[in-house]
């Protein structure tokens, strides 16, 4: 191994003064939460003053990327943004691929902390190690494509790379998220953050070398990662058609949420899936350093929408815009997912917000006086998109959903309270936990609120080898556990997770390629360690501002109404032993708060004492 | 008899749709093995009932079947066996 010592350096900018210093990341910090979502965490953990309300200037927004990333290294991509989340209150980490993190990486800084308020919209282009801060007046109120191409002009630099946010993000839309290329830091409300910030955009580009200091152990691994990838015969079906694959995997196993939850089977799926969309694609998009090329861009083919373009959509879009909206009409999806690229919003929320919309119509909760005439039946898809407006500009009603589910559903009163598939104020995604339960405590326990990306269990939700099954109670804990501290580990140093779950790579290979970029060793072992690590250290964060046992929990549709059909109908979530397997088995007491042994096995003792013992 | 198959054909193409007729009595087994025929048939590369069992979820009519119920589970008519290689990521 390499006698050099390895840098790791992040500017700080003070949006407020105009000002930025470069400061460097601590090696044993680095090995301790790898970077990423890791790093941030800790970042957020020991700077930001609890209580720090979202969009006050002294939220901090971090874009972090990881020892990975930009490497060359096959799906080490995914740069994370971190701060409090407007929507939830909880830490937020969103992950986003493409080509900004690699980007950010070549300009000389390995990330960024953005601190204050900037008086005038204004955006941060980083080169060549160094920042500029450049006023963004003519580009407040455009959309995310337009944004991007007229930096990239301004800036003379055709390899640059922009992550940036729409109309959404100017008007607060507490679930907007910051586009780069045609992929979204999605969830959770960071493009909401950076409005307030009234910062525009960041644009980075450079020659900088990733720093490899052991290169012969990096390129073996490198080659024997991506020869094991091309005969792996998951992942190979897996970029042929993207995330959609699993819509009707999904829908066959009943847990495919329909009409805001009501039902697990989706009566529209021959007409919304993979090979629907398959007849639309024009050709396959990439990430960075990815060898698998799961994105389709997608042009409609019919009806009022032919001919829009978008890249995607996902799974979850073609849920959000389908199922959830009660709409079958897949040219509708895509012109919707394009439509929220552009205005910079989260499609997952945004499509399930107004599902809950569409109920609260049929129940007559939200009057036609409140939609100032618009039909918001389910499956009305031209009412669905003009409602995708209304919300990013916050007209009419759509100023009152963009405030979140959650809020929304407050300010309706209780009925609607029942009716906002939610968890901590985040917007439930593509997957019913009553035929799934595992996807219960992940829904419940997620540190961003109800999201399945941290700790999706595969072999439960898709039958992955070796299948458990899906409407079982005992050993959830434990799987949910592993998946989440994995997915901690590959978030951390920006590996896209897909690959992983597909036989593309595992934790011994990302611990030889950190250990190669290092230049010191680094075991399966001590990655391991690192994901429960990061994971308690996320949930001190949100002990912190007062998140307790009760919020860790589902919406009463799940819990009390049985799954009315389909191959998990009569099932709800059992989420009171669901939770006491889970914390047990992580080392929680019973109100879910981490012992101090556990603390300590983990190296976060000064942190727990920070916030241990936590008031009830 | 409906049966769908999602998973890994020569050529890229991941799905096929078939109506199968099979006699009294049969299994899922049965099926699969009328459907690797057809496979064969029509892709000209061989396909074995045994092989698409390994690598591949088989459900019937929404409940997932394993061991040795993939053998021995009979199929009426108008039953849906749905065959998919398990690829996660949503």
């Amino acid at each position: 191994m390499a006698e050099e010592s390895y840098t790791f350096s992040l500017v700080r900018v003070d949006l407020a003064r105009g000002v930025s210093r470069r400061e460097e990341i601590d090696s044993g910090l680095l090995l301790k939460f790898l970077g990423g979502r890791g790093l941030g965490a800790k970042i957020l953990f020991d700077e930001q003053i609890p209580g720090t309300e979202p969009f006050s200037p002294d939220n901090r927004l971090l874009f972090l990327t990881s020892p990975l990333i930009g490497s060359g290294a096959p799906w080490c991509v995914k740069y994370t943004v971190s701060t409090r989340s407007p929507l939830t209150g909880t830490i937020l980490m969103s992950l986003a691929g493409g080509f900004f993190g690699a980007a950010l990486r070549a300009s000389g800084f390995d990330g960024l902390i953005i601190e204050g308020q900037a008086a005038e919209p204004c955006y941060l282009w980083l080169h060549d190690g160094q920042v500029e801060f450049r006023e963004a007046r003519h580009l407040w109120g455009l959309e995310t494509q337009r944004v991007q191409e007229v930096i990239l002009g301004e800036t003379g630099d055709k390899r640059a790379r922009v992550a940036c946010i729409g109309p959404a993000g100017e008007k607060g839309v507490r679930f907007s998220c910051i586009v780069s290329g045609t992929r979204a830091a999605g969830r959770g409300g960071a493009g909401a953050v950076m409005g307030s910030k009234n910062l525009k955009a960041v644009a980075a580009s450079g020659r900088a070398r990733v720093p490899i200091l052991d290169p012969q152990g990096f390129r073996r691994i490198n080659e024997a990662i991506r020869t094991r990838a091309r005969n792996a015969e998951r992942l190979r079906l897996f970029g042929r058609y993207g995330t959609p694959k699993n819509l009707v995997i999904v829908n066959e196993r009943g847990l495919f949420p329909t009409r805001n939850f009501r039902e697990g089977v989706f009566e529209g799926i021959d007409k919304v899936n993979a090979m629907e969309q398959q007849r639309r694609v024009l050709r396959k998009v990439t990430c960075h350093a990815c060898p698998v090329s799961c994105g389709n861009m997608t042009r409609a083919a019919e009806g009022p929408y032919r001919g829009i373009v978008t890249e995607g959509p996902e799974y979850e879009t073609f849920w959000a815009f389908g199922a959830q909206c009660g709409n079958q009409d897949i040219d509708a999806i895509i012109a919707a997912d394009r439509l929220c690229d552009e205005l910079g919003l989260d499609t997952i929320s945004t499509g399930n917000v107004i599902g809950f919309a569409m109920e609260c119509a049929e129940k007559g909760l939200i009057t036609s006086r409140d939609l100032e005439g618009l039909d918001l039946s389910f499956g009305n898809h031209s009412a669905m998109l003009e409602m995708v407006r209304r919300i990013a500009r916050r007209e009419g009603i759509g100023d009152f959903l963009a405030e979140g589910t959650l809020r929304a559903a407050q300010k309706i009163g209780k009925e609607a309270l029942g009716l906002a598939m939610q968890v901590k104020g985040l917007e439930l995604p593509a997957y019913d936990p009553r035929g799934a339960k595992a996807m219960g405590i992940e829904f419940a326990t997620s540190p961003r609120g109800g999201c399945h990306e941290r700790g999706l269990v595969s072999r439960e939700t898709f039958g992955a080898p070796p299948p458990i099954d899906p409407l079982a109670v005992e050993g959830k804990g434990g799987a949910a556990k592993e998946v989440q501290d994995e997915t901690a580990v590959l978030d951390s140093l920006g590996i896209c997770v897909f690959p992983p779950h597909n036989d593309g790579m595992d934790m011994a290979d990302a611990a030889a390629l950190l250990s190669a970029v290092l230049g010191q060793q680094v075991s399966e072992e001590d990655l391991w360690l690192a994901g429960e690590r990061v994971w308690n250290l996320e949930r001190l964060f949100n002990l912190r501002e007062g998140f307790r046992r009760e919020h860790d929990t589902l919406p009463p549709r799940l819990l009390k109404e049985p799954m009315p059909a389909g191959p998990a109908a009569g099932n709800v979530v059992e989420l009171n032993l669901l939770l006491a397997d889970y914390y047990t088995v992580r080392g929680w007491d019973e109100r879910g708060v981490p012992t101090l042994e556990k603390l300590a096995q983990l190296g976060l003792s000064e942190e727990g004492s920070r916030v241990l013992p936590c008031p009830r | 008899m409906k049966v769908r198959f999602l998973g890994v054909l020569p050529g890229g193409d991941g799905e096929v749709k078939a109506e199968l007729e099979l006699p009294p009595g049969s299994t899922v087994f049965h099926a699969v093995e009328a459907l690797a025929k057809r496979l064969s048939e029509r892709l000209g590369k061989d396909f074995s009932a045994s092989k698409i069992l390994a690598r591949h979820v088989v459900m019937l009519n929404g409940v997932s079947l394993e061991g040795d119920k993939l053998l021995t589970a009979r199929v009426m008519d108008e039953d849906n066996i749905t065959i998919f290689l398990p690829v996660s990521g949503g």
